[in-house]
This record gives structure tokens, C-alpha cells and sequence, in this order.
């Protein structure tokens, strides 16, 4: 109170009951004064709004999730909650693409999924940069070796707008129906209960009908990904 | 729907009684323009042959440019205060117009997610309309978006007879209002009769009209996105929101905090915002998902005429003009549909 409200996502996943995480990049003013608090400090919650990933209706499926820069921090709880119930799903690949290795969240977490024998992690850095021997190239350069049955394949896509370009590319290549790739959208939201406008993809109210959407419901919204 | 009749000189007193006996806010003179301004007296009223749409509408008072919503004081209990209150208001004089712009406003701040600031708001006013014989100026198209004829949103409604004043009640608070401040006469049959006579003939008084029907600019629209005319408008636009803020129906806004000076007191704001601006669409990553004017001034035509239009039935424009007059480039509404239906008849796809 007192800077105002920005809206930001969940980062812990649903099963860890006693407390949640939230990830914040400093932006503007509002995510500028969280990083200045410290410890102890208060701060006002509303929510939470819209809706998340129908995680239910994808048990029994693969689940490719391709994360792009801070696209990871709403899918972290994405991965936890399938690792947690990984019984419930059948072969999970996580893509996660950033422009430097200095960019890269979640250190331990990335590196337990790395360790997992029953998790395909890859991660990938845009540029060659000096000291970094993994992968180099954009995120859907991992697209042509994966091995991905699209039928029985859920994809959840989080990252910038020029990711979801191509990737939706990339998967269309690859045989994916429309409804089985799931996204988040970022938009500018001011109220979160569907008045104040600035939120608007087109006739779709981001902060109460998504921002979580499968493809086949924008696909027809211009401006969801020109 | 009951009527009553009152006369010319009756109406005048009922005028002076209801301002002297309620806060009553009415078109009035304002230099060469008229404004919505508390009165007093009935000689303040601006005059009807004169007329043209004020220059605000009355969402200024129902959802004000500028609104307190919660008052707060921090610390280690933080101290909330929703600003609910409202003061009774009776607007007088409504054109019908108008009164479809408040009755949209009602059906999208009191749909599915109630606004409470907004409904408090707009509980404690009352409409009175005044029916309009004829066009306001060459800017109005209220016939062409079905804005001319009302028989709803208001609690009373005047219309000019002549030599008296045939007044339909919408409500029982307009019932109790009309009582309260006015002595009138039952309406005779024939009085009904020839009323409603002149009020079906209305139309044919107001001679503009789209190149296509009404309800099917939503389809229109859809087979339109990739028109040349929105890279011609967003050439001329000015992305000024003179349009956004003279609207009846423009109602999107921004909400910031305002600390008092202690640091520790406070409030949270409303305030207008319009989707004609640059920043309107923009995130804190930099990202502006309407950068350009040609995508901006369609999205403000895409909201009005299709996307709640398919939400609640009916165009939200309710043909005032208002955006035309304060427009410095001349951006027109009706011609724009008319553009439209014009090119979707040369290329022989939907609209028709």
C-alpha cells in the first residue's frame, strides 16, 4: 500500500501448504519498493485472480513445458507439481531458454531437475557466451531432435511475445492441435476484476478469463501474439 | 407504462419546487456550449431549442474522473477504509441519449462483478428525461444506433406535447418524485394515444442512417480488421482521448496510490484512463501491445460496436456525437461504419 498494486504470479507450487513464494523482477515502482523491502516487512495481497493452468486435465499425458527467460517463474509450480505427482504423467521435457547464463532463476531447483533420470531438462543460452559450454542457440533449436508424440503431448508455454511466435511455429510443425498447447499472457492489469480495461487481448479480459489460455481459445485474437 | 400530463407552467413549478427540495444537477448554458451544473432555479436550464450535448456527459458524476476508493493508514495493523458513500442526486433533463449512456454504464459496472463504488453511487441518483423532437446538430446519429427511442433507464420521462408535457414513469422513485413536487393529471386515452402516435413517427425525423444493419457490425467488424481506413485514421489521429473522455460509455481507468505527506496515510485512486493513449496497453517489460494510433482507434470502434455488443446486446455508443464535436481531426463514428460497410459491400463479404 501506499506505491500501488502490480500483478504478479504464484512461484511455489500448490502442495507446499504453510507459506508461498512469489519472484519478482525490479520493473517499475511498484516491483522497485518490494525489492527494497526486507525481512518482516509488510506488504498488502489481493487476489488471488484469474485462473491457472488446468493441471487435472492434463494427468496421463507428456507435458513439454518451454520456459523463456522469467517465463520460469510461473512455471516452476508447474514442474514442482508434476514432479510431486509424477505418476500422473507420462514423459515430461522442460525447455528453458534465456538470453545470458547470468539470467538463469532457481539455481538448486534447475540443478535437482538436471540430476532427475525421469525429467528431459535442457537449457539454453541465445549467444555463445564465454565459460558457458551448454547449449547455444534460440529455444526452438532443441525442437528437431526431441522426440515428441503430439498426440498424447500437453505443451505450456511461458515467455516473451517473439517466443510464443515461434514456438507455436515450432509445434504446429510438429503436429500439435491447437487445443493441446497452453500458454500465460502478460498484459497490463490495473483492477484484476475485469473493468478498469488496460488488460484487454481484443474482447478477452486477461486478468478474469485467463491469463492463462489455451491456444485454441486466442489463436482467432489478433492481438494475442502479432 | 403509467402516464401523467402536466402542463408547460406546472412543469416550471415542478422544476423550481424539485431544485429547491433536492440537489439537482441540469444542462445549463456554458459560453458558447452547454455543461452539467447544479441548479437552483428553473430559468438556469439551458434552453432545449438550443440544446446540443453537454460537453462532459453525466458519467462525471456516476463514475467521477477522479475517485477516492480506499483510504488507508499503515503500520503494524494496517487500517482500510473503502470510500462507499454517496450523495443523493437528481439529474433532470436527460436526453435520451444520455440516458442509454447511464443505462450501459449500470449494465457493465453492476454485471456479474458488481463495482460497489459505482453502485452506490448510482443507487442514490435519479433520472428525469426530456424527450428531443430533432437532431442537436449535424454531429448526432443517436437514430443510427438505436439510441433515439427510450423506454427504460429513467424514473421519469418528459416529453413535449405542445401545450403540456406527457410524462411516462419508470419507477416508483420517479412516482414518489413527481408527487412529491408537482401536482399532475391523469393522462387521458387519447393523450396516450397520439403520444404514442408521434413517438413511433420519431424516426422518420431523423433522417441519418448506417449503409447496413445495426446488428450485424459485429460481423462487419470481424471481416474488417485488416482495413486500410485504420492506418488512414491512425495518420490523423492525435491520440489525444478527447474522445475517451467525452464518452458516455468510455469508462476504463487507472488506479495509483497517493501518500500523504506523514507517510503514513493514504489513499487509492481512480482515475479516467482512455485506450487512445500511448501507454495505455504498455507493461512494465516495455512491451506495448498497442503501440500505433491506426491500432488504438480500432480498438476503441472494436469495443463499442463488437466487443460489447456481443456481451450485452446493444452498441455502446449511444449516437451523442460527443466524440465528434471534441475531435480536432474530424474521427466520426458512423462515417467510420459507414466506410466499413461501404468496402464490405464492394468486396461482396459479410456485414449485409
Amino acid at each position: 500500500m501506499g506505491v500501488g498494486e502490480a500483478p504478479l504470479t504464484i512461484t511455489s507450487p500448490p502442495q507446499q501448504q504453510d507459506y508461498f513464494e512469489i519472484c519478482v523482477r525490479r520493473a517499475g515502482n511498484v516491483t522497485s519498493a518490494l525489492h527494497k523491502l526486507s525481512a518482516g516487512e509488510m506488504l498488502g495481497i489481493r487476489g488471488p485472480l484469474g485462473r491457472g493452468f488446468p493441471m487435472k486435465t492434463f494427468s496421463g499425458q507428456n507435458l513439454l513445458i518451454v520456459a523463456g527467460g522469467i517465463g520460469l517463474i510461473p512455471l516452476r509450480p508447474v514442474i514442482e507439481h508434476a514432479m510431486s505427482q509424477r505418476e500422473s504423467f507420462k514423459d515430461i521435457t522442460i525447455l528453458y531458454g534465456i538470453k545470458h547464463p547470468d539470467e538463469r532463476l532457481f539455481l538448486d531447483d534447475l540443478a535437482a531437475w538436471e540430476k532427475r533420470d525421469d525429467v528431459d531438462f535442457r537449457l539454453t543460452v541465445d549467444r555463445p557466451v564465454d565459460g558457458w559450454d551448454g547449449h547455444v542457440g534460440v529455444i526452438t533449436t532443441f525442437f528437431s531432435e526431441l522426440n515428441i508424440d503430439p498426440l498424447n503431448t500437453i505443451a505450456i508455454i511461458v515467455g516473451p511475445p517473439i517466443m510464443y511466435k515461434f514456438v507455436l511455429l515450432g509445434l504446429s510443425h510438429k503436429g500439435f492441435a491447437d487445443q493441446k498447447v497452453f500458454m500465460s499472457f502478460e498484459r497490463r492489469m490495473k483492477c484484476g476484476v475485469g473493468k478498469c480495461g488496460h488488460c484487454q487481448i481484443n474482447g478477452v479480459l486477461t486478468c478474469q478469463q485467463g491469463p492463462t489460455f489455451s491456444y485454441a481459445e486466442i489463436k482467432d485474437l489478433r492481438e494475442a501474439i502479432e | 407504462m403509467p402516464y401523467k400530463v402536466l402542463d408547460k407552467q406546472s412543469y416550471k413549478s415542478f422544476v423550481a419546487n424539485l431544485a429547491a427540495g433536492e440537489p439537482v444537477i441540469a444542462p445549463v448554458p456554458k459560453e458558447n456550449r452547454f455543461a452539467l451544473s447544479r441548479i437552483t432555479k428553473p430559468d438556469q436550464l439551458a434552453d432545449p431549442e438550443a440544446y446540443i450535448p453537454t460537453l462532459l456527459p453525466h458519467k462525471k458524476r456516476l463514475f467521477p474522473a477522479k475517485e477516492n476508493i480506499v483510504k488507508f493508514k499503515l503500520g503494524t495493523q494496517p487500517e482500510l477504509t473503502p470510500q462507499l458513500e454517496a450523495a443523493p442526486l437528481v439529474f433532470l433533463e436527460v436526453r435520451p441519449c444520455d440516458i442509454n449512456g447511464i443505462r450501459q454504464l449500470d449494465m457493465f459496472f453492476l454485471d456479474d462483478i458488481k463495482d460497489e463504488h459505482y453502485a452506490r453511487r448510482r443507487e442514490a441518483i435519479s433520472v428525469i428525461g426530456l424527450d428531443c423532437s430533432e437532431h442537436c446538430d449535424e454531429h448526432c446519429f443517436c437514430e443510427s444506433v438505436g439510441g433515439l427511442g427510450v423506454d427504460k433507464g429513467y424514473d421519469l420521462f418528459f416529453s413535449d406535447q405542445g401545450k403540456y408535457y406527457i410524462v411516462s414513469i419508470g419507477t416508483q422513485k420517479g412516482a414518489d418524485l413527481l408527487e412529491k413536487y408537482a401536482l399532475p393529471q391523469e393522462a387521458s386515452e387519447e393523450l396516450i394515444a397520439a403520444y404514442k402516435r408521434v413517438q413511433a413517427q420519431k424516426l422518420s425525423q431523423f433522417p441519418r442512417r448506417l449503409k447496413g444493419d445495426l446488428y450485424s457490425i459485429p460481423l462487419l467488424l470481424t471481416g474488417s480488421y485488416d482495413s486500410p481506413l485504420w492506418a488512414e485514421l491512425g495518420k490523423i489521429d492525435l491520440a489525444c482521448g478527447a474522445c475517451n473522455v467525452t464518452c458516455p460509455t468510455c469508462s476504463c481507468f487507472d488506479v495509483l496510490d497517493k501518500m500523504e505527506l506523514d507517510l503514513v496515510s493514504g489513499e487509492r485512486l481512480r482515475r479516467w484512463d482512455g485506450c487512445m493513449l500511448q501507454d495505455f496497453a504498455l507493461v512494465a517489460s516495455g512491451e506495448n501491445f498497442r503501440t500505433e494510433r491506426a491500432q488504438r482507434v480500432r480498438h476503441r470502434i472494436y469495443r463499442k460496436f463488437k466487443y460489447q455488443m456481443q456481451k450485452h446486446g446493444e452498441p455502446f455508443c449511444v449516437g451523442c456525437g460527443r466524440c465528434i464535436r471534441s475531435c480536432l481531426v474530424g474521427i466520426n463514428p458512423y462515417e467510420i461504419l459507414n466506410r466499413l460497410f461501404e468496402e464490405a459491400e464492394k468486396t461482396n463479404r459479410g456485414g449485409q
